[in-house]
């Protein structure tokens, strides 16, 4: 990886604030931001510096900016993923009222078409509120992505199912489900205590609903498939630099943060950790990520 | 979003409390400022005298303690007490110590003579084996005993202060019965709050399965002895009969603003159902993160009131002399910067909360709108505005903001108050009479604190002018 990511580079890392900038979370839901955006950074700026911390060529954002126009500016939620000590991407896209004929599975697969080819079709008439795909090195390097995952919404609450979607292939993934961390604790203590990778005999709660990160707007309790996940939604950057510590990213994400940490203060971020209990106990984390939107 | 718990302000208002500079001739094991001592200084004298000058005037504070350190060391000492004596302000004088130099007679009496009515002794051991081993000095025991017998004899009011950790943790009620003898009027009871060892490398802190029926029992005993007793820092549900004992508000301590940045934060798992939410910070992150969060062992009293994210701390009273208890918006120099401006609107004051870093309107308009207006020190740091004293910012909106007209209600109302605080403000206020005694000057230069900041959410009325 690259030394120093925020000096000599011809990709631009610092996306100044406008004036129309909108502020969504990782569910694409609102926000208001926690102070004046004016002369601050947007928080596609981590996406920017994921890329350069990679190493990935500057050619590789073309991807990206392509995603961005075809999606609109703020539609898009990135999540940077740090697994195995390797940076990759996930990119999700939501209509949840199916208004938008821009943002469809069908549509963005036309709109990328000759800059990243989305090899799965998915119809329009699957009812998803929203899909994804995942990107690293390689499928960046080969501009083509093989796989969606598809989101299908519970009936009530906020939460669902997700699939994933190869060519003749279609395997559930993931169930996940939203709280309010204070007013429906019973029902995360009740949801990730229900686990069939986690020994509780020797696992702390406090493992996996951390106090640092419990002050926050929303928990998502998710069981997939060869581990659970615990997402922290609506934190604040110095939240965020304690998450990066915690679950040990590179320490140039950690400096590039907190370097401009003044800069990303009105923002609120989106964090994901999947944990199991390792071979001999022990609560691990394979994989983590934190979010926000391009 | 963040609630009190996660930021550690609790004040009280009436007590100016001083510190009159870091040494201490003990090492005791849980010393929360043993690294501080390093670099904190004590409050420079003519900063000092110009508080006790201006409570000569407002009749503000009704109490002064002198800390430290360890305050009996200081020579100057006497100085601070007798500026404060002569200036009439105080109803009463307090000294906050480990009591070993009052052993001697003769200081004892000194310190009487010099109108120290009060006298806060720490006695984190009922035996000398445990104290000294605690303290790291042979003979501390023996020498707060001496000392807690001479201020007895001396007939001054006396308290005690306990340090609840893994090293006395089994004989708290053997500490009531060392000290019922000398009857004290408070004997308080403080969890260890690790705020340069968050891992608890020392092992001090103590599990609240062992440490909750141990301090049970000394609030058991004190009871029965007719001592009162106050508990800090332990859940209240963890306290049985003595539930009502908890009290986690402090004075303020003059001391460099950064000392609050590394106090823990705390948290609670059951904090929305619990009725006592509101004033039980529950268990801080470090014990958390060592212990669990012991959502087997606390038990949430039942609330007979909603819950919502209580933004910012406890009431701290009215800022009238002595009327502490007086109605919420009941602070006539806080309120008169903004007098007549929610008549103008249709809106209500419904609230006006003071803390150690902020003053806060909470206004109230229309159907469930409601908006509260922050003022900080003025710092060069991001603000909605300023005005010649204060930053002000605006934050925990509530209403439908997309109705139109809630939002340009809200808007309105937040400009008004923006500009009526910028015009009245005469320039010079303090948010408390004790902020800006300890100064730059007053410590030797670290690392910056990178403390989390209170969240602000945007109307977009940047610029109110």
């Amino acid at each position: 990886m690259p030394a120093s990511p925020d000096t000599a580079s011809e990709r631009t890392l610092l996306i100044p604030s406008t004036p129309g900038d909108r502020f969504f979370d990782y569910c694409l839901e609102t926000y208001e931001p926690r102070g004046d955006p004016h002369g601050k950074l947007r928080g596609e700026s981590l996406l920017w510096h994921s890329l350069e911390l990679a190493g990935l060529p500057i050619e590789a954002d073309a991807i990206f900016h392509a995603i961005q126009r075809a999606a609109g500016r703020d539609m898009t939620v990135f999540g940077v993923k740090w697994f195995d000590d390797r940076l990759s991407w996930e990119m999700y896209f939501y209509d949840p009222q199916r208004e938008d004929k821009q943002i469809t599975a069908a549509a963005l697969r036309e709109a990328l078409a000759g800059e990243l080819d989305l090899a799965v079709e998915v119809p329009d008439s699957i009812r998803y509120f929203m899909y994804s795909f995942d990107l690293d090195a390689d499928s960046l390097a080969r501009a083509q992505v093989p796989e969606l995952n598809i989101y299908l919404q519970f009936y009530e609450g906020q939460g669902g199912h997700s699939y994933a979607v190869r060519e003749g292939a279609c395997e559930l993934r993931n169930t996940y489900r939203f709280h309010r961390p204070k007013l429906e604790i019973d029902a995360i203590l009740h949801q990730v205590r229900r686990s069939m990778y986690v020994d509780f005999s020797r696992t702390r709660l406090a493992d996996i609903v951390m106090p640092e990160l419990f002050e926050c707007e929303k928990i998502c309790v998710a069981k997939k498939r060869f581990a659970d996940a615990i997402y922290y939604s609506g934190i604040t950057v110095d939240q965020l630099l304690w998450f990066f510590d915690r679950f040990a990213y590179p320490a140039a994400l950690r400096t590039f943060v907190a370097r401009h940490r003044e800069d990303f203060e009105h923002l609120m971020f989106d964090v994901g950790i999947d944990y199991l209990s390792g071979p001999d106990g022990q609560l691990v984390y394979p994989k983590t990520g934190y979010y926000s939107t391009l | 979003m963040e609630s009190y718990k996660g930021r550690f302000e609790p004040t009280r208002f009436e007590d100016l409390t001083v510190t009159v500079d870091f040494h201490c001739h003990s090492a005791c094991r849980f010393c929360i400022v043993q690294e501080g001592m390093n670099y904190f200084k004590g409050v420079p004298w003519e900063l000092y005298t110009a508080a006790v000058d201006d409570n000569r005037a407002s009749q503000r504070y009704r109490r002064v303690t002198f800390t430290g350190g360890e305050v009996t060391l200081e020579s100057r000492l006497f100085d601070y007490v007798n500026y404060a004596r002569e200036s009439g302000s105080f109803e009463h004088i307090r000294l906050q110590t480990n009591g070993r130099l009052l052993a001697n007679m003769e200081f004892a009496k000194k310190l009487v003579d010099s109108g120290i009515d009060e006298y806060f002794v720490s006695l984190h051991g009922h035996d000398a084996k445990t104290q000294d081993y605690i303290s790291q000095r042979e003979g501390s025991f023996d020498e707060a005993i001496a000392g807690l017998e001479n201020l007895v004899s001396l007939g001054v009011c006396v308290m005690t202060n306990t340090v609840l950790t893994t090293l006395n943790q089994p004989h708290l009620a053997d500490i009531v019965e060392t000290v019922r003898r000398f009857a004290p009027t408070r004997m308080e009871w403080w969890n260890y709050l690790p705020m340069e060892d968050y891992t608890d490398e020392r092992e001090l802190l103590s599990p609240m399965d062992k440490l909750a029926p141990s301090l049970r029992e000394a609030l058991a005993r004190a009871r029965g002895y007719g001592i009162e007793t106050a508990v800090k820092y332990v859940p209240r549900c963890l306290l049985g009969d003595d539930a009502a004992s908890q009290d986690n508000t402090q004075p303020d301590v003059v001391i460099v603003e950064e000392f609050y940045d590394i106090y823990p934060k705390f948290a609670c798992a059951y904090e929305a159902k619990c009725e006592y939410a509101e004033s039980c910070l529950g268990l801080h992150h470090p014990y958390i993160t060592k212990y669990g969060w012991e959502e087997q062992l606390l038990t949430p009293y039942p609330r007979t009131t909603e819950w919502d994210e209580p933004e910012y701390g406890l009431w701290v009273g009215s800022d009238r002399p002595g009327q502490a208890d007086a109605v919420a918006t009941d602070q006539p120099r806080w309120t008169a910067l903004i007098d007549g401006v929610a008549e103008r609107h249709g809106a209500q004051l419904s609230e006006v909360i003071l803390q150690r870093r902020a003053c806060v309107y909470r206004f109230e308009i229309g159907a469930g709108g409601r908006v509260d207006i922050l003022l900080s020190a003025r710092t060069q740091e991001h603000a909605l505005a300023r005005s010649a004293s204060f930053n002000l910012h605006y934050r925990n909106l509530r209403g439908d903001l997309g109705d139109e007209a809630i939002r340009e209600g809200l808007t309105a109302l937040v400009k008004d108050v923006v500009n009526t605080v910028i015009e009245r403000d005469p320039g010079g206020m303090r948010l408390d009479q004790r902020k800006g005694m300890v100064g730059p000057e007053a410590f030797r230069p670290r690392p910056k604190s990178k403390g989390p900041k209170a969240g602000v959410k945007s109307l977009r009325v940047l610029n109110a002018k």
